[in-house]
């Protein structure tokens, strides 16, 4: 009686085997988007920003290389997705722009944080030399904007 | 043992099909489509509304301007807390404060040419939404104007 292998092979001598990839990409692409939703919801959890909706804007595709300062509902602060005081806003965004020139600058706001919880922000860009921010929003239907 | 009733085995290659395998190849491309539905929703509809940051003196900050070309005109807007908690925005109709949806369609009727010579410096209360503001924002961006948050000390 000949044993079979894992692999696919008969006995090992009859030709046509080798792995079969078909179920390990399957089972990669699986824990790929299991990893993509639970990491997803993570950050929506620690995150929950509702920026408001607009007709205009600009439309860029680089999210990875921005600076992005989240202004949480309750006032709450956030930069890059971590929790910071407004205190060491400044310090951190001077040394980004440091160390990567013209990168942009977003602010993540909630639509019921008041302008209060803004404009400190905004001070801070301020002092760190920043003379233009993008707000981030969300876009309205049919709304119309340029490419970036 | 005859031939009709031998129990095939589920090893037993001698009759199966060559070819290409559709199931493993749909269940592929099923996972994948999942893939690529799940990547979209994550990178979401936003986009961004580019805004000046007033300088620490008070000034609008934008380019260096020769001193042969005309300065920008500037409007200031502000957007006030009403006491019956909507929004009320000045300086779009005189000194009169105005509701914020007025003043979003009057923002958007406003004959104002192509925009590019305007700019509007935008101010807010501390307890003004940041929906609101962006409303305004957004109006002021449809017409081409460029705006600069004023956020005095």
């Amino acid at each position: 009686m000949r044993s079979r292998s894992i692999l696919g092979k008969q006995g090992g001598n009859s030709g046509g085997g080798g792995v079969n990839v078909t179920p390990m990409i399957d089972v990669v692409m699986c824990l790929i988007v299991f990893y993509l939703m639970v990491g997803q919801l993570a950050l929506d959890r620690k995150s929950s920003i509702v920026v408001a909706e607009t007709v205009t804007g600009i439309d860029r595709q680089d999210v990875s290389d921005a600076v992005v300062i989240g202004v949480l509902m309750d006032g709450g602060l956030t930069l890059n997705g971590e929790a910071i005081e407004i205190d060491r806003i400044g310090g951190e965004v001077s040394g980004m722009i440091a160390r990567d020139v013209g990168v942009p600058i977003r602010v993540r706001a909630d639509e019921e944080a008041g302008f209060g919880a803004v404009r400190p922000v905004l001070w801070a860009l301020q002092e760190a030399g920043v003379s233009g921010v993008e707000f981030v929003t969300l876009r309205a239907d049919g709304g119309m904007g340029g490419g970036g | 043992m005859s031939r009709g009733l031998q129990r095939r085995s589920v090893f037993d290659k001698s009759n199966r099909r060559s070819g290409l395998m559709m199931t493993p190849m749909v269940d592929v491309v099923l996972v994948i489509l999942i893939f690529f539905m799940a990547s979209t929703t994550i990178a979401g509809y936003e986009w961004f509304l580019e805004a000046g940051v007033e300088a620490e003196n008070g000034a609008t900050v934008g380019a260096e301007q020769s001193r042969f070309t005309l300065p920008e005109a500037v409007i200031d807007v502000d957007l006030v807390r009403g006491v019956d908690g909507m929004t009320v925005v000045y300086g779009v109709s005189g000194d009169a404060g105005i509701p914020i949806s007025r003043g979003v369609e009057m923002i958007g009727a406003m004959e104002i040419g192509d925009g590019g010579s305007l700019r509007v410096g935008l101010g807010a209360g501390d307890d003004v939404p940041m929906g609101d503001v962006m409303a305004v924002h957004d109006a002021w961006n449809g017409r081409g104007v460029k705006v600069v948050m004023r956020t005095s000390r």
